[in-house]
Formats: structure tokens, C-alpha cells, sequence
């Protein structure tokens, strides 16, 4: 028996649209349009009160002068903060300090922390632990880090002088002579700082796709050209992220510093954040404490305007490719 | 205007959220209105007491034992302490009071007690002055800021003092310095007959304010000031003096570097250093520690080996004018100062000068020698504030401090590099 194949779709009765319940299309409506708003707005509330209230009052702030202990009975001085900073050596010192501290740091802890990801990324026994262990410093308090490094740096007993002095180096002012309490500091940041990076490239490694890299080693790459050619451009997104963020951490970073030198020996050590702090509450004077705080908020945001910079020229690049 | 055309229905949607606004607040100021009706008054209730010195070991106990079962007049106050770590007491609390909050009773240092008096946080109590004058001795002069009474000493720890290790004396038969000559042949004696320090004191500006007390030492020691009333001193020949034979003794050799005073004091307590420029408050701390080779018997103390007297800690209880709680407040100070406050107060401050003349237990003395010599300097010490600039005094002795650290490290000319700060300062403050 002949069947038609082109046989018409039989129609099927249309369902009737559900009732929607009486009053509740203002609502839907309501919400429909504003949902995206309404679900921000605890977020907006938030960052209105913790975030822009406090930016805004500070820069208020630095266009005063104001003590501490009277904050609200503040004069209002214009621009003379600014221009008492501006030609202050002692301020420049400070911006200097804070750029070689957060270049130092940022470039010690991203190539140690990426180095290590790499090592703990390869198989062999015991990796567990070790990532484990290599971790520790992360976790441990920044309070108790800082009183064990003032103990390594001790003149006479701390153990880094012992060693230098065992290896013929001799023994040195790690916290007391100017030429090394940078090193000193950075030293300890770093140490810190690693594991985090480190972690933080481990979980990219393992997202590297594993067929790309056995690919380049069957068309003949050594490791080293396949990890120029694979892990390298997946890892560096990454890196970027990670670079910018520990930038900004750099250069508002405050207690490992101040714990451990105070801003000395000789304000080598005074960066921006402690600066801030001896100004506030040391010299109780909050109109040029807000204001050294805004023009470190520019240093930030020069970072990071500049970081979005070579991010889109990178862009641009790699789509031109 | 713009508001006059709206939409009526915008209008009265404004106007509904102007009154639940209005109800909101009004509802807020009753809870803000009824919490302070709680708490105000003289009708007694809670009593805040700030005071660091409530979270040292051995001390801080013994002082909380002595004011807790404080009631008042009325027998209705609770007295709760507040408890703040030193290193960021001074913070903490000019932050509170300068936002209208904080205890109502603290214990301050000279320091910010001019601050906050100046800032007119602080309550005065000259009331209390004329009550009690005859009883209070001259120490609450420092209490005394801008023509009025807003405090009195509530310990007055001198570093007009220096403390030695009898049983080190004894080895190499030294006698205790008097001069500053002496002090520095001892102390180099001590250093290459026994290996161990021959001295010990602060000299880095990480510890600020522990150096500013150690340093004024030595500035008055040698006769300096910082300021004559009016204008700075900061050059002046005795300043120089003091900061050169500062240098010298540490440029001797004598005394460890990098240590800081938790880590020279216990050391100093441990036998490892000859002698210290020390307050009352640390002698007591050492002797009283068991496990530490120095003793309240084998611990020497003598005036300083310079040839006038050298500084104090000065520490002053005082009020807060914002507290809820103001004439209770006064009350506790009232008791403070009286006979019971002192006699109970006295256990936990050792050696120190208080208030009042009260003689510390006869068994402490017995135990503890030493201290005799601590109350008598409490007498002709001398604050650190500096005269005429009292609420510029940190910045002052920082740049000084700095400028002295300098010259440790990179060394120059002291003349000259106090000339600098001097100029510095001036176009600083005016």
C-alpha cells in the first residue's frame, strides 16, 4: 500500500496560554525589568558604605588639616597637603621605596612560585607532601612570620649571621644597617608570598591540555620547546592575573613591613602604607595621612591602567595572528 | 521648581517613603535615646577602665585585683576592663575618644595626655585637684596641661636609673660609674674581661618610643633640652654632647646592636649584660621572673653616671569628657587618689612613684633593695614632652631620633646634622 510522503502535519488543538494570577503581572513585570538590579543591589549597598563613602571621605579628608583625636574639627587647607608632599623628599623616598619593594617582590615571588608549580607539577614520589609543606608559609600568620624572620635577622644569634659568618661572609645589619632592610623585608615577603603563586600556577598547569603536549612531542619537540609552545601560552593569562594582583597587594602591604623594620633602619623601609600609618597615628595627622593614601591610590591605579594597556595591545596582537 | 510638577503619583510614592524614612528615624532615635538613659547619669552602673597594663605578666594581674571590687560611693558601680596591647594602645584609644567614643576612665601617657587634652577630650577635674591637694604629691603636675588639672600620675616608671649585675661588679671588683667616663671604662671592662655586653639600651627607630624615653636620658642627662618653652633647641651645645657620648658607647663596642629591649633585657636578666638604663617597671619585671639569674638581691640600681637627671614614663589617669558615665568616673579617680586606692594600687606598680607618698609594702622592700633608689630619682626626673611643643613632641623626637640613627649608621658631623634638624623642624612647625 502507497503511502504519501509528503503528508500534511495534522493540526493539533492549541493549548490555551496558562492563567497568569490576578495583580501579578506589575510584579513579574516589575521584576523582570529590574531582576539584574535587584540582585545587585546588595553588592552596591555594600561597596557604597565600605568602599566609596570611605574613598570619599578620605579625599575629603586630604583637602584638610585634621588630627586625629579631633576629626571632625578639621580646617579646610586647599591643596596644601599635596603640595607639602609633592615637594617633600622624604614623600619621593617613600614612592621609590614602595615601586623597588613591589618590583622585588613581585618578580622573586612570580618566578619562584612559578618555577615550583612546574616542579610539583611533574610526577614523582612524595608530591603530596611536598605540595603540602610547600605551602606552610602561606598558612602561617603573618604576626608569627615576621617575629620569626626578626629572630633569622638577629646580630648575634639569628641564624643568617651564623651562616654567613660560618661561610667566611661574615655577619651583617640585616635590620639595623640601610643597605640591607629592604632585602630584609623583601626576603620575607617573598617567603610568604610563593606558595600563593604557586598554587595559583599549579591549578593553571593542570588545566594545560595534555593531548596538545603529547601532539608536539610525536612531531618531534624536545620539553622545552613543547613548554614554549603549549604550557607557556596557556600559563600566561595567569601570570598576568596574578601579576597585577600582587602588584596592588605590593604596594598597599603593610604589616610584614612594619612588623619587622617599623619603616627603618633610617626609612629605607618607609614605604607609602607605613608612611600613611606614622603620619596618621605617630604624627596624628590625618588631613596629610589621607592625602599621601589618594596619591598612592593613583600609583594603584596607574598599575593597573597600565596592565589593561598591555592586555589589549596583547589582544590585538594574538588576533591579528 | 522641579519636585512641584512631578507626577502625583510619583509624588505620593515620594511622600510615602518620606514617612516611612521619618517613622525609621524616629523609631532609631528612641532605641539611641533609650540606651543612653541606660547608661547616663550618676545612677551608677558600668564603669569602663582602659589600661594596658592589665595584659602584662605578673603586673597586670595584681592591678586588676586591686580596683575590681571598686563599687563606688553608692555601692552601684561595675567596674570592666578594658583591655588594649601597648603596641597599639595610643592608636586605638585617640581614634576612639577623637570619634566621641572610648572608656571613661584610661591611663595615658604624657604624650597623648597633651594630645587629648588639647583636642578637648578629656574632662577636667580640677575639682578634684582642690579636694585632694594636700594629699597628692608633685607628680600630678603632670596631670596639669593648658591651665587646667586633667589628670594625675598614676605611675610614674623613671628611667633616671641605671641598673648592673652585682655579681658581674663583684667578679671584676668594679665600683658603680658616676660619671660618664666611668660608665664607659665599666662597661668596656665588662665587655673584654667577661665576653658579655658591658651595656645595653635601645638605639634603632623601629622602637620609637621605647628610644625616645632611653634617648631623653641622655640629652638631660648631659644637661639638654629640646626647646626652652619658646623656641627649639635641638643644636645646642649639651644636645650635641649627649648625642656624641651616646654614639661613642655604642661605637665602643660595649653594647650589642640590633637587639631589641625585649631581647637586651632578657639577656640582662639572664647575666648576659653588665648594665642598663632602665625604668622601674622593667627592674620589677626581671627580679620578679624566677627563672632569671638576676634578682631583686643580686640587681644593683644607682643614678644615672651623667651629671643631672635623666627622664620618666610619665603615666596619668584621666576621664573622658564624652563618657556617659562622668561623675562616677571622677568618682573612681576620686578613689584612685584617696588612701584605699593607693595602698591597694601600690602591689602591682613596685618601685614607681605615685600619686600619693605611699611607701611600698615593707617586705617588697625588704626583698627588693634596689627599689629605694627608683623612688627617690621618680623625684627629679623629667618628662619627655617637650616643652612649649607638647602635642608636636613625636614628630620632634622622631627627627631627631632619625638624625641620631643616621650618625650611628653613615656617621657625620653631630653639630652640624642637629643643625639640620633644628632647621628642619622649624620650617615643619613655624
Amino acid at each position: 500500500m502507497a503511502t504519501s510522503t509528503l503528508e500534511a502535519p495534522r493540526s493539533t488543538p492549541r493549548a490555551a496560554p496558562p492563567k497568569k494570577p490576578r495583580g501579578s503581572g506589575a510584579v513579574s513585570r516589575f521584576i523582570e525589568r529590574n531582576g539584574a538590579y535587584l540582585f545587585l543591589f546588595p553588592a552596591i549597598v555594600y561597596l557604597a558604605i565600605f568602599t566609596v563613602f570611605p574613598l570619599i571621605r578620605g579625599l575629603l579628608l586630604s583637602f584638610t588639616a585634621t588630627k586625629l583625636v579631633n576629626p571632625a574639627g578639621g580646617r579646610p587647607v586647599g591643596v596644601e597637603n599635596y603640595e607639602y608632599l609633592l615637594s617633600s623628599d622624604k614623600f619621593w623616598t617613600s614612592v621609590a621605596t614602595t615601586l623597588l619593594y613591589t618590583l622585588f617582590t613581585v618578580v622573586f615571588s612570580v618566578s619562584i612560585g612559578t618555577a615550583g608549580a612546574l616542579l610539583l607539577n611533574t610526577a614523582f614520589k612524595g608530591r603530596g607532601i611536598i605540595r603540602a609543606i610547600a605551602t606552610i608559609p602561606w598558612a602561617v600568620p603573618t604576626v608569627a612570620a615576621a617575629l620569626i624572620f626578626v629572630w633569622i635577622y638577629n646580630n648575634e644569634q639569628g641564624i643568617l649571621n651564623r651562616t654567613t659568618s660560618a661561610l667566611g661572609m661574615g655577619q651583617h645589619g640585616w635590620l639595623v644597617d640601610p643597605q640591607y632592610g629592604l632585602f630584609a623585608v623583601t626576603l620575607a615577603t617573598v617567603w610568604k608570598l610563593t606558595p600563593l603563586v604557586m598554587l595559583v600556577m599549579l591549578s593553571a598547569l593542570q588545566s594545560v591540555p595534555q593531548e596538545l603536549r603529547e601532539a608536539t612531542w610525536v612531531d618531534g619537540a624536545t620539553r622545552f620547546q613543547s613548554f614554549l609552545a603549549v604550557t607557556l601560552p596557556h600559563l600566561m593569562p595567569t601570570v598576568r592575573v596574578i601579576t597585577l594582583l600582587m602588584t596592588i597587594w605590593s604596594i598597599r602591604r603593610f604589616e610584614i613591613i612594619f612588623l619587622i623594620t617599623g619603616g627603618g633602619p633610617l626609612d629605607v623601609t618607609n614605604t607609602l602604607v607605613v608612611n600613611v600609618y606614622r603620619t596618621a597615628f605617630q604624627d596624628q595627622n590625618l588631613g596629610r595621612a589621607a592625602a599621601i593614601g589618594a596619591l598612592g591610590l593613583v600609583l594603584s591605579l596607574l598599575v593597573t591602567v597600565v596592565y589593561f594597556i598591555v592586555e589589549q595591545i596583547q589582544e590585538r596582537q594574538e588576533s591579528q595572528r | 521648581m522641579k519636585l512641584n510638577h512631578a507626577h502625583p503619583s510619583r509624588r505620593a510614592r515620594a511622600l510615602r517613603i518620606t514617612g516611612i524614612a521619618a517613622v525609621a528615624a524616629i523609631a532609631l532615635a528612641g532605641c539611641s535615646a533609650s540606651g543612653d538613659a541606660g547608661a547616663g547619669g550618676d545612677a551608677g552602673g558600668e564603669l569602663t577602665f582602659s589600661n594596658w597594663q592589665f595584659l602584662e605578666d605578673g603586673k597586670g594581674p595584681i592591678i586588676w585585683d586591686a580596683v575590681k571590687d571598686y563599687t563606688g560611693p553608692n555601692d552601684n558601680i561595675e567596674l570592666t576592663k578594658v583591655e588594649i596591647p601597648f603596641a597599639n594602645y595610643a592608636d586605638k584609644l585617640s581614634t576612639e575618644l577623637g570619634a566621641g567614643g572610648g572608656p571613661d576612665v584610661m591611663v595615658l601617657q604624657d604624650s597623648q595626655f597633651a594630645s587629648l587634652v588639647d583636642a578637648g577630650v578629656l574632662e577636667p577635674l580640677d575639682d578634684i585637684a582642690d579636694e585632694l591637694g594636700d594629699s597628692l604629691n608633685n607628680t600630678n603636675e603632670a596631670g596639669f596641661f593648658q591651665d587646667g588639672q586633667y589628670g594625675f600620675n598614676w605611675e610614674r616608671p623613671t628611667y633616671n636609673t641605671v641598673i648592673y649585675n652585682k655579681d658581674v661588679f663583684a667578679e671584676l671588683g668594679l665600683e658603680v660609674p658616676t660619671t660618664f667616663d666611668e660608665f664607659l671604662t665599666t662597661a668596656e671592662t665588662i665587655k673584654s674581661e667577661l665576653g658579655i655586653a658591658g651595656f645595653a639600651g635601645r638605639h634603632q627607630t623601629a622602637e620609637i618610643d621605647g628610644w625616645t624615653l632611653e634617648m631623653a636620658n641622655w640629652i638631660y642627662g648631659f644637661g639638654g633640652e629640646l626647646s626652652d618653652g619658646k623656641k627649639l633647641t635641638i643644636d645646642k651645645a649639651e644636645n650635641v654632647e649627649a648625642v656624641e657620648a651616646f654614639l661613642e658607647t655604642f661605637e665602643s663596642g660595649v653594647a650589642p646592636i640590633g637587639d631589641d629591649a625585649s631581647t637586651f633585657r632578657a639577656k640582662f636578666g639572664q647575666g648576659q649584660v653588665g648594665m642598663m638604663f632602665e625604668n622601674s617597671g622593667v627592674a620589677t619585671t626581671i627580679t620578679s621572673n624566677p627563672d632569671n639569674v638576676v634578682n631583686g638581691e643580686n640587681m644593683g640600681a644607682a643614678p644615672l653616671p651623667l651629671a643631672n637627671a635623666g627622664s620618666n614614663s610619665q603615666l596619668i589617669i584621666a576621664v573622658n569628657a564624652n563618657s556617659k558615665n562622668k561623675e562616677a568616673a571622677k568618682d573612681f579617680v576620686r578613689w584612685v587618689l584617696g588612701e584605699e586606692g593607693q595602698t591597694a594600687i601600690r602591689a602591682g606598680l613596685g618601685a614607681s612613684a605615685m600619686a600619693t607618698d605611699v611607701e611600698p609594702d615593707a617586705d617588697f622592700l625588704a626583698k627588693n633593695p634596689w627599689a629605694t633608689q627608683f623612688l627617690e630619682a621618680a623625684k627629679t626626673s623629667k618628662s619627655t614632652l617637650v616643652e612649649g611643643f607638647e602635642t608636636e613632641s613625636k614628630p620632634i623626637w622622631r627627627e631627631v631620633l632619625t638624625a641620631v640613627e643616621d650618625l650611628r649608621v653613615n656617621g657625620g658631623d653631630v653639630k652640624s646634622k642637629l643643625a639640620d634638624v633644628q632647621k628642619t623642624l622649624e620650617a615643619e612647625l613655624g
